[in-house]
């Protein structure tokens, strides 16, 4: 059997006409005064049941404002550095947003979420090293977005992507990236964020989303247009049927969001994977999960723009052998297939909890893959040909590997390294588990990431205050 | 030959509409009560499906497949079981609370309780607490069904019900609250009547409160 799980330009080409056919003939749902006048006015129809009808000149012409000024974005710390750029080829990983759930490590048991686990869990993903960040924990409070980032931003330098329920959630979340940037116009000259904007699967395009999307286009914030478009769910149940619809929904957005602002920018992609049949629940762990994130990856390639990713979670409960093995074979279908902002590193139960342990696994698993997969370095350092001349011949009295110089300078960087609790047949003091669970207590006691200067955050609570 | 009740129930577990909306016009060709046909053709049908569910024998497109076709037949037999004054099992209004645009799991609820036999009014998603009580004086449902996917919008079940209070309606629905973030815990404390964690807990739920009521 011949596996390709990675999308051929060829397959890619296919699904970009199905996702035209699907703009052209079925259409999408728009209320936004706005949105629908900017799109009627550059030459989209209304059918009789007021859907609007995309055209493909409409669609291509977006493509390529986006490949101008969209093809590289990017990203800064909150202190101004530069830190990820979003374009094709390049990968970055973060963790999910939004968790509902969080595993006390204190008591074992799962609790709602509060406020200070976005503080701990951003603090653990920080130093995990995480490329970018997002939030992980939201507490069951009314338009809490804006304090979950507050905390977010006082505990990571590192570039983050936002959700938001509505509109005023996001403009205040914004309102506080301007505030630490030190103002619009420098947040966007240096963006540290990217909005998490979507539509409604199928083709519905909100008020709210509508409201954000043009929002982040007028500013030149870098934005997505992800729909959660999952297979048998709010798609249809194949894999080239839901990411035709998904893909369709986001080059629908790329049309809004260029017609607005051509210079806006936009990361392609959307979030696709498999409702269970017998719990109806949708998996973040699924093999369709994982097969989805290559596919939007190709699709980010076929159009030059930067792709939306997801992977590194599992529906499974704790970090066991499930976990392993689903949030595993997702970070290695992403970084396979090049897609560009992957997050959701660390999710179970279907993005539903956090375990903080799982966010050191993910970490682990991540260095692990880019090491799999890294090039094949033929240089002639590594080829090593006078190393095994010397070992051979027993020059200088060096008659073996491990003692030679050679294997002293490279080992670190040819060799994969885990931490000391990872099982190579030593006797460890505990399970997995436990031992991350050590890990997280290790980090939360000896990790400050570094600190937002005291005015910024005495601005952020003020302004916080006054909501 | 097994007898067309049989049959019937059968085309209900195979999700066979075609076979049932005939099996059903065969039946009361032969002079059957509607309501025999209902109790023990249709209904058996579905309560098989119900079983095959829990045991993991079928899966949740099957069981709407089922529910279709058990509303089909249904929709033969609703103006004659009307005609003869035999109440229906119940009206259920659904909806998904204000701010919250997930609806994939109350629309679900809605094809399963329709499966039972249960008339049922979808008012949609982000629906402020004045739609449903619209609906229930428009519609004069024995339940009230309410879904929330967000933490942040769960609450506004509890509003809704406030609402419902003031309106001076309260006493006329059944509540039921359902979506991933609720639990029973939270549908006791904002004095919702129950709660269901998956669609054909939801049907249970909607069942037994409709034969309280
Ligand atoms: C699809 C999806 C979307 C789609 C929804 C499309 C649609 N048409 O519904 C879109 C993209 C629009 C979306 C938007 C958002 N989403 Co969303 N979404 C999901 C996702 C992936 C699946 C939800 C789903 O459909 N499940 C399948 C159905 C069948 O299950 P169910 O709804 O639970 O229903 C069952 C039971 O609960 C029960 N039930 C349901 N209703 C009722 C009612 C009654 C009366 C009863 C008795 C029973 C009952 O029976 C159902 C059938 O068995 C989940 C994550 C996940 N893996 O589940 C996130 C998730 C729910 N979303 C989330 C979030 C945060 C959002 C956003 C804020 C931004 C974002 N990060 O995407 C926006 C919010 C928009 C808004 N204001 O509502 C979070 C919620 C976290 C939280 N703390 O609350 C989740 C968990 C993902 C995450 N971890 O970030 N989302």
């Amino acid at each position: 059997m011949n596996y390709t799980p990675l999308l051929s330009p060829n397959e890619a080409a296919r699904l970009h006409a199905a996702s035209l056919a699907v703009l052209s003939k079925t259409g999408v749902k728009v209320d936004h005064p706005e949105a629908r006048d900017l799109l009627l006015s550059a030459g989209a129809h209304q059918d009789s049941e007021g859907r609007i009808l995309i055209p493909a000149h409409l669609v291509a012409d977006a493509l390529e404002k986006a490949r101008h000024s969209a093809g590289h974005i990017q990203i800064y710390t909150r202190d101004g550095e530069p830190a990820i750029l979003l374009e094709a080829g390049r990968t970055y990983f973060g963790p999910g947003s939004d968790a509902l759930e969080i595993r006390d490590l204190h008591t074992g048991e799962i609790r709602p979420a509060v406020l200070t686990d976005v503080a701990a869990n951003v603090t653990v993903a920080d130093a995990v090293g995480f490329d970018f960040m997002m939030t992980m924990a939201l507490p069951p409070d009314d338009h809490v977005y804006p304090h979950v980032y507050a905390q977010l931003i006082q505990h990571t330098a590192r570039p983050a992507v936002v959700t938001a329920a509505d509109f005023d959630d996001m403009r205040q979340t914004y309102r506080i990236a301007e505030i630490v940037a030190g103002g619009q116009q420098e947040l966007r000259a240096k963006p540290t964020l990217v909005a998490y904007v979507e539509p409604i699967s199928p083709l519905h395009f909100d008020d709210e989303g509508m409201a954000k999307l043009l929002f982040m286009a007028e500013n030149g914030y870098p934005s997505l247009f992800a729909a959660g478009a999952n297979c048998g769910a709010t798609a249809p149940v194949t894999m080239a049927g839901a990411v035709s619809q998904a893909n369709a929904e986001f080059l629908g957005g790329l049309v809004v969001a260029t017609l607005k602002n051509e210079h806006a920018r936009m990361v392609s992609g959307a979030n696709s994977s498999s409702m269970d049949m017998r719990t109806s629940g949708v998996c973040y762990g699924s093999p369709e999960w994982g097969r989805a994130v290559a596919i939007y990856a190709g699709m980010g390639a076929f159009y030059g723009l930067p792709s939306w990713g997801f992977a590194g979670g599992s529906d499974a409960e704790e970090p066991n052998a499930q976990a392993g093995m689903e949030a595993y074979e997702s970070i290695l279908l992403a970084l396979q297939s090049h897609s560009t902002l992957v997050h959701d590193m660390g999710y179970l139960k279907r993005g539903y909890l956090y375990d903080p342990r799982m966010l050191v696994l993910t970490g682990l698993m991540v260095k692990r893959a880019r090491k799999l997969l890294a090039p094949l370095d033929l240089s002639s350092a590594a080829l090593a040909a006078d190393v095994i001349d010397d070992v051979a011949r027993v020059h200088a009295g060096v008659d073996n590997y491990p003692s030679h110089e050679h294997t002293f300078e490279h080992f670190r960087s040819a060799l994969w390294m885990p931490p000391a609790y990872w099982e190579r047949g030593q006797e460890l003091d505990a399970s997995l588990p436990e031992l991350l669970t050590d890990a997280v207590e290790d980090i939360l006691a000896t990790h400050t990431p570094t600190p937002l200067a005291a005015d910024k955050i005495a601005a952020i609570d003020q302004y916080l205050h006054s909501l | 030959m097994s007898s067309v009740l049989e049959r019937l129930s059968t085309a209900v577990i195979a999700g066979d509409a075609e076979n049932s909306v005939k099996l059903v016009h065969r039946a009361l060709d032969k002079g059957m009560d509607p309501k025999d046909i209902l109790d023990n053709g249709l209904v058996p049908g579905m309560d098989e499906v119900g079983i095959r569910f829990r045991r993991g024998d079928m899966f949740v497109p099957e069981v709407l497949m089922s529910a279709d076709t058990m509303s089909a037949g249904l929709d033969i037999l609703r103006p004659l079981l009307a005609a003869a004054g035999t109440q229906l099992i119940g009206t259920v209004v659904l909806g998904t609370v204000k701010g919250d645009l997930h609806d994939i799991g109350k629309n679900l609820v809605g094809m399963m309780a329709e499966g039972a036999g249960f008339e049922v009014i979808d008012i949609g998603f982000n629906v402020p607490p004045e739609r449903f009580i619209d609906a229930i004086k428009e519609h004069q449902p024995n339940i009230i069904g309410m879904s929330a996917m967000l933490t942040t919008t769960m609450r506004a079940m509890g509003h809704t019900i406030r609402a419902i209070e003031e309106a001076g309606l309260r006493d006329k629905v059944k509540i039921i609250v359902g979506g991933a973030p609720v639990d029973a815990e939270f549908a006791t404390r904002i004095t919702a009547d129950g709660y269901g964690s998956n669609a054909p807990s939801a049907v249970e739920l909607c069942k037994s409160l409709a034969s309280a009521s």
